[in-house]
């Protein structure tokens, strides 16, 4: 039998050990510094050279560690775009950009100043197709740079391309590497970086943990505000809501599902940001299936989806329904949808008109939850439509190759597929995708319009506002026209930081903590 | 015992090359495309083309096995396809946080539970004996991630007492313990009622034999019967549960690695194959497989050290 020999005494003594013990803990060590910033980021590094890189947090160590010659602003207001890397950015010509990098820019390892030739060899190494980068696309409009002295260039372009300044030149093709050092190291690397010139050092990188980033200084530009800024790898947001609330970093993204319930209890000098992020979200209605050839049964497919359902069921209502690929509430964005709500009788009767019963379609979807739950809400939808849904959910990998022409014909018998793509601030870069080249690629709607085609190189090099704006509502309203396309919403992004800083996040999502303010 | 280990050996080889060519079937089976799912909605036909060459999946399956296995045993496991870093450098990385993990949560399974297991035969019938079987299977029934999220929200969010996420400071071992102790308790914790339980059932039938009945009868005190006669038998079932259990202890180690942000194989092997990384997967599961097969060979060969009776029979 077991006794338990505690007295009162016994009791007071343990109780007050353990109590002095929690009290005399050593400080937490991983508790906040006031000049070091620490933000969470999602995957690990892959590749730090900008023509290969993947995305996510080497983006966000690239804008510390290089420089570009112009920058974005937060996407809350409107991601304005202003010189960076260069003192001076301007438009000489519809297809020539002068540029003089600022005075006493240098590369660490004694790889010299950055010169003009360091923007040649960059820019031209991404358009270079023998390189074979993935962001190619953001110069294959780059003629070439033409080297004036050791700070001053002209960027000559094929044809006039107006997008550069927010497409390609403060995004990841647009970081400066060295020439002298890229050369030395191969041509190409990975995570050995041969040398940095932004405003921080890469210092440490802790394999799937944490990266850490130091002032440089020999930095000549405007000093940020942390000396140091520690980037975790945390790859769930609830895991990282729960470690941001054990005070393990100052700044995450959260998941979506769990934005009212921070609302309502938001963790101890906490400030929330709720915003709308570019990547676009949309049903394709594939008119190469040969259940959806008819353009009556297409729309009646549009008519037969309530989108405020998915807005209010899965977005929280956090944000409004978009009205194409472009950003509700900005410039470019159309006034509405063609089709802007649910009509199911008038589906019905399209069907009846289309001599069409017992539809029944499968829906395409990757399997997270988010996906899947919208999923669910359009076949509730086209149900009452009298439409039969099939969801048929796929992982990353496998979904993009479902749509995928090289792999076959499979591709023209996907019926829906819900998608969404991360976007830009300027439409041409959201509206790439759906020309005609792109179909069984990227475009799995089929959608072959000559219209728009040229629209969308009319786009390019139109120079006019107006003349912009008025081009890519009319090429939305052809996509909405050819029954391809329901519109759903630009989702999303809900983020928590300490209220000591107010945060800089570009329009992709992803923070720029070299341009994160403490506040006064 | 030469023989018998021979032949245990020949055929954990043998398992190891079964698992490396049904998951080079697997990898041929599963839909994906790597190439679609790492250059994302920006790659050209051409560039996936060349990362598939680069990948050596346009080889016939039949010969990237043989490539695969030639350059193993030169210690090459290939090359990770984005970051193009050796995968003998990403799993070595990774792989002692994992082993440190499981190897605390198993130490600490056995520490508490083969006491608890001995004291619940020692106090058979008694209260103690019913509260440690009743704590035992509730410790059972609650999933580690469940003991995970709970054990971070209360340790780490309120009390602030313990890390949330990560491995520990670098060099810091004080950093690494603290960071160690809530991720090898939520998976240590089902465990310490399964190996109570397993002792309790082991000893109740060695109690009854012969040998313990002669040993009381000489008037040795019970927790000497216990510990030094009763035990030695008693353990091999706990012996061969842990080793086969190192498995589901590494598969917990996946969820838990995940909710504290643990960089380890778990994370790896996850990551890599949602992104179709083939040679990551490859070499992790080469890595984990040896390991799991040598422990069981260990534990095999520690069991016949402990009953000779084991041998024989494999011998007859």
């Amino acid at each position: 039998m077991i006794r338990w020999n505690t007295d009162r005494r016994n009791f007071l003594k343990a109780a007050g050990a353990f109590g002095a013990a929690a009290m005399m803990r050593p400080g937490f060590a991983w508790s906040a510094d006031g000049d070091t910033l620490r933000i969470r980021m999602e995957g690990d590094i892959q590749v730090l050279d900008p023509a290969f890189m993947i995305g996510g947090i080497e983006d966000v160590i690239m804008r510390g560690i290089y420089v570009s010659l112009n920058r974005l602003g937060d996407l809350r207001e409107g991601a304005p775009w202003s010189p960076w890397g260069a003192e001076k950015l301007e438009q000489k010509d519809a297809k020539a950009i002068a540029f003089t990098l600022i005075d006493g820019l240098k590369w660490s390892n004694g790889l010299g100043p950055v010169t003009a030739d360091d923007v040649k060899f960059s820019y031209e190494r991404i358009a270079d197709p023998n390189m074979a980068s993935p962001w190619a696309y953001q110069f294959e409009q780059l003629d070439h740079v033409e080297v004036i002295d050791q700070r001053n260039g002209i960027i000559h372009l094929k044809n006039p391309y107006q997008p550069i300044f927010v497409v390609s030149l403060p995004y990841y093709g647009g970081h400066i590497i060295s020439k002298a050092g890229t050369e030395k190291a191969g041509g190409k690397y990975t995570t050995e970086i041969p040398a940095t010139c932004g405003p921080y050092l890469f210092t440490s990188w802790e394999q799937k943990q944490k990266v850490t980033l130091t002032a440089n200084p020999d930095w000549p530009g405007p000093k940020p505000d942390f000396a140091k800024v520690e980037i975790y790898i945390v790859a769930d947001d609830q895991a990282a809501q729960l470690a941001y609330e054990a005070d393990a970093f100052d700044y995450t993204k959260i998941a979506i599902a769990a934005t009212k319930a921070v609302k309502a209890s938001p963790p101890a000098n906490t400030k929330i940001i709720e915003a709308q992020s570019t990547r676009y979200q949309w049903l394709s209605i594939n008119m190469l299936s040969p259940r959806l050839k008819d353009a009556k049964v297409r729309q009646a497919v549009q008519y037969g989806i309530d989108a405020s359902q998915i807005l209010t069921g899965v977005y929280d209502d956090l944000v409004p329904r978009s009205t194409g690929v472009v950003q509700p509430g900005t410039k470019f964005a159309r006034k509405k949808n063609l089709i802007d709500a649910p009509d199911y009788e008038k589906a019905a009767a399209l069907l009846a008109e289309a001599g069409v019963s017992d539809l029944s379609l499968t829906l395409t979807v990757m399997n997270d939850s988010v996906r899947t739950a919208v999923a669910q809400i359009i076949q509730a939808s086209l149900e009452q439509a009298g439409i039969k849904v099939e969801i048929q959910p796929y992982d990353e990998a496998a979904f993009w190759g479902v749509g995928d022409k090289t792999k076959g014909d499979g591709y023209k018998d996907i019926d829906l597929a819900l998608m969404d793509f991360a976007g830009g601030v300027d439409p041409s870069e959201n509206l790439v995708w759906f020309r005609p080249d792109q179909i069984g690629v990227y475009n799995w709607s089929g959608f072959d319009s000559p219209e728009f085609e040229s629209s969308y190189q009319q786009l390019i090099s139109e120079t006019d506002e107006a003349k912009r704006i008025a081009l890519s509502n009319r090429m939305e309203d052809l996509m909405e026209e050819s029954g391809g396309f329901l519109f759903i919403c630009h989702q999303p992004l809900v983020v928590i930081h300490r209220d000591a800083f107010t945060p800089v996040i570009y329009p992709d999502g992803h923070p720029n903590p070299v341009l994160f303010k403490k506040n006064a | 015992m030469l023989t018998y280990a021979f032949k245990r050996i020949g055929l954990g080889l043998l398992i190891l090359i079964f698992v490396m060519v049904a998951m080079y079937a697997a990898v041929f089976l599963v839909p994906g495309d790597p190439a679609s799912v790492a250059l994302g909605p920006r790659a050209t036909p051409e560039l996936k083309r060349m990362l598939t060459e680069r990948m050596g999946l346009d080889q016939p399956v039949w010969w990237q096995i043989v490539q695969f296995f030639r350059n193993a045993l030169t210690g090459n496991l290939g090359y990770d396809v984005w970051s193009n870093r050796p995968v003998s450098t990403l799993v070595m990385a990774a792989l002692p946080n994992t082993l440190i993990l499981g190897v605390a949560a198993l130490a600490t399974a056995l520490i508490i539970g083969v006491p608890l297991g001995c004291l619940s035969v020692m106090r058979r019938g008694t209260a103690a004996d019913t509260a440690i079987g009743v704590v035992s299977v509730a410790v059972i029934a609650v999933p580690s991630f469940v003991v995970a999220i709970y054990s971070l929200l209360v340790f780490a969010v309120t009390l602030r007492w313990l890390p949330a996420i990560g491995a520990g400071e670098a060099g810091s071992i004080v950093s690494q313990i603290e960071a160690l102790i809530l991720p090898a308790l939520a998976i240590a914790l089902g465990w310490i009622g399964y190996i109570a339980r397993m002792v309790r059932a082991s000893m109740m039938e060695v109690m009854g034999e012969p040998h313990i009945r002669t040993a009381r009868s000489f008037g040795l005190p019970e927790w000497k019967i216990v510990s030094k006669y009763a035990l030695r038998i008693a353990i091999i079932p706990t012996i061969s549960l842990v080793a086969v259990g190192l498995g589901s202890i590494l598969s917990s180690a996946v969820f838990v690695e995940a909710v504290f942000a643990r960089p380890g194989i778990g994370k790896l092997i996850t990551d890599a194959v949602n992104t179709r990384n083939y040679p990551v997967v490859m070499g992790t599961v080469l890595i984990m497989t040896a390991i799991y097969v040598s422990i069981t060979i260990a534990a095999d060969l520690l069991i016949a050290r402990l009953d000779p009776r084991v041998r024989d029979v494999f011998r007859g």
